[in-house]
């Protein structure tokens, strides 16, 4: 590999500027594909920011809200109330949500989860029970 | 001779003496609807005989009783219809008992739901109300129905039979609770599909308060009975709905032709789901009413997904 430094200079740059073009066309049409996917998602599953708050007169307890058969939050907690964020379907017939939630002290217990979508009012239900909870909870935005 | 007669005679005749004096406690039931025949015979167990006139899987909007049926409708202490004006050969059940038995329209005292009735069907015809509306006789498809059922049914027993009250307090106590276990489980399992995605379009309009304890949408290709044809407009409009409405499976019923259905799903493109047991207990899961309720729950949720 002789040659002076600036004829090899040369050589990489050429060699640069050859590649160039291709990369260019690879990396535009895959940032181009990836948008369109996610178009198609965002159209397909119209999802919506909610924040999720849940308070239980009993602490520490352990919980976990199902939706649509998948898990969307779940844990433990030594405070009364615990939030968090989530993006939910949430069509105009409403939404179903299974909340489970246990302690280990016996007690009359009120557990309280509340729903706060972006674009509407706060919705919450309540149910109590002794060691447990375990319901099908059913939220509607006012029309 | 002197111990046969001291001591195995009474014993002998002791047994027999205490075996019809049980054949003579237990109460004769007769029971025209499969749902009642399975509660009755569990809150009234080992105190009760019941004939299951109206069997698993027969259709009983077709059913019509036979001379053996009358025979042991007229034989029972209590007859268990379903009411809500599905028994149509009442008067015939009336005529051969001589009204001796008391008869039991458990339906009767349950939450109706109307529907449109048939103007081609005279029964229909006979019992719309001027809103040409009828009451919706398939109240067993909830099981909060059910379960208030069995407390009609509990009560006529301990009527019936005061001495065994704790019994079938007990009896009924244990049956509830299954049913409130069955509730919760069906309640779970339709939480898993979206609300928006909860149209049931089945081959009969029978799920009515099936639909209202679990937030469906009906669409339904026939009306109240299964002895009628759907007409072409309503079956046209039916498609437009299935189209335009995006359902994915559409249902049939283990007691009738499936043939405009497939029809159906030709035309629109959408599956079919599976057959739910709409008339009560059938072959199969249907067995039981709890098996009847987990296969049409499993079958709609699972295919609607």
């Amino acid at each position: 590999m002789g040659g002076s430094p600036l004829l090899r200079a040369f050589l990489v740059v050429i060699a640069l500027l050859a590649l160039l073009a291709p990369l260019r066309t690879l990396t535009g049409r895959r940032s181009e594909t990836a948008t369109l996917v996610k178009q198609a998602a965002q159209s397909l599953t119209a999802k919506n920011k909610v924040r999720l708050e849940l308070t239980s007169t009993t602490v520490p307890f352990k919980y976990q809200i199902t939706g649509g058969g998948k898990t969307i939050w779940s844990g433990e907690s030594n405070s009364t109330t615990v939030a968090t964020d989530a993006e939910l379907n949430f069509p105009p017939e409403g939404i179903d949500l299974v909340l489970d939630a246990s302690w280990n002290e016996k007690k009359q217990t009120a557990v309280k989860l509340a729903l706060i979508p972006q674009d509407s009012d706060m919705m919450a239900k309540t149910i109590w029970g002794t060691t447990s909870v375990s319901e099908v909870l059913t939220f509607q935005k006012e029309k | 001779m002197t111990i046969f007669k001291g001591f195995v005679l009474p014993i002998l005749f002791g047994a027999t003496a205490t075996l019809s004096a049980n054949a003579a406690e237990t109460l004769k039931i007769a029971s025209f609807s499969t749902v009642l025949t399975e509660v009755v015979q569990k809150v009234g167990a080992n105190h009760v005989n019941v004939a299951g006139l109206v069997k698993p899987g027969q259709d009983p909007h077709e059913y019509q009783p036979t001379p053996s049926d009358l025979t042991q409708a007229a034989d029972a202490k209590l007859i268990l219809l379903s009411g809500k004006h599905l028994e149509h050969y009442l008067d015939k059940v009336q005529q051969a008992t001589g009204a001796k038995a008391e008869s039991l329209a458990v339906g009767d005292d349950l939450p109706t739901l109307k529907m449109k009735a048939d103007p081609d069907e005279p029964q229909d015809k006979a019992e719309a109300d001027q809103n040409g509306m009828i009451d919706d006789p398939h109240w067993w498809n909830s099981v909060a129905n059910v379960e208030k059922a069995t407390i009609i049914v509990r009560d006529a027993l301990i009527k019936l039979d005061p001495d065994d009250r704790a019994d079938y307090e007990k009896n009924a106590r244990g049956y509830l609770a299954k049913l409130e276990a069955l509730d919760s489980w069906a309640k779970r399992k339709v939480a898993e599909l979206p609300r928006d995605k909860r149209k049931l379009v089945t081959s009969h309009d029978a799920f009515q308060y099936l639909a209202k304890d679990y937030g469906f949408k009906i669409y339904a290709i026939e009306g109240v009975s299964t002895e009628t044809e759907p007409s072409n407009r309503h079956v046209a409009e039916l498609i437009d709905d299935i189209k335009s409405q995006q359902v994915k499976a559409i249902f049939l019923e283990s007691s009738l032709n499936p043939k405009v259905s497939r029809e159906i799903t030709r035309e629109t493109g959408a599956k079919i789901g599976g057959t739910l047991y709409a008339d009560g207990l059938g072959a199969g899961d249907g067995m039981t009413y709890e098996g009847m309720v987990r296969h049409n729950i499993s079958t709609i949720v699972d295919s609607l997904k």
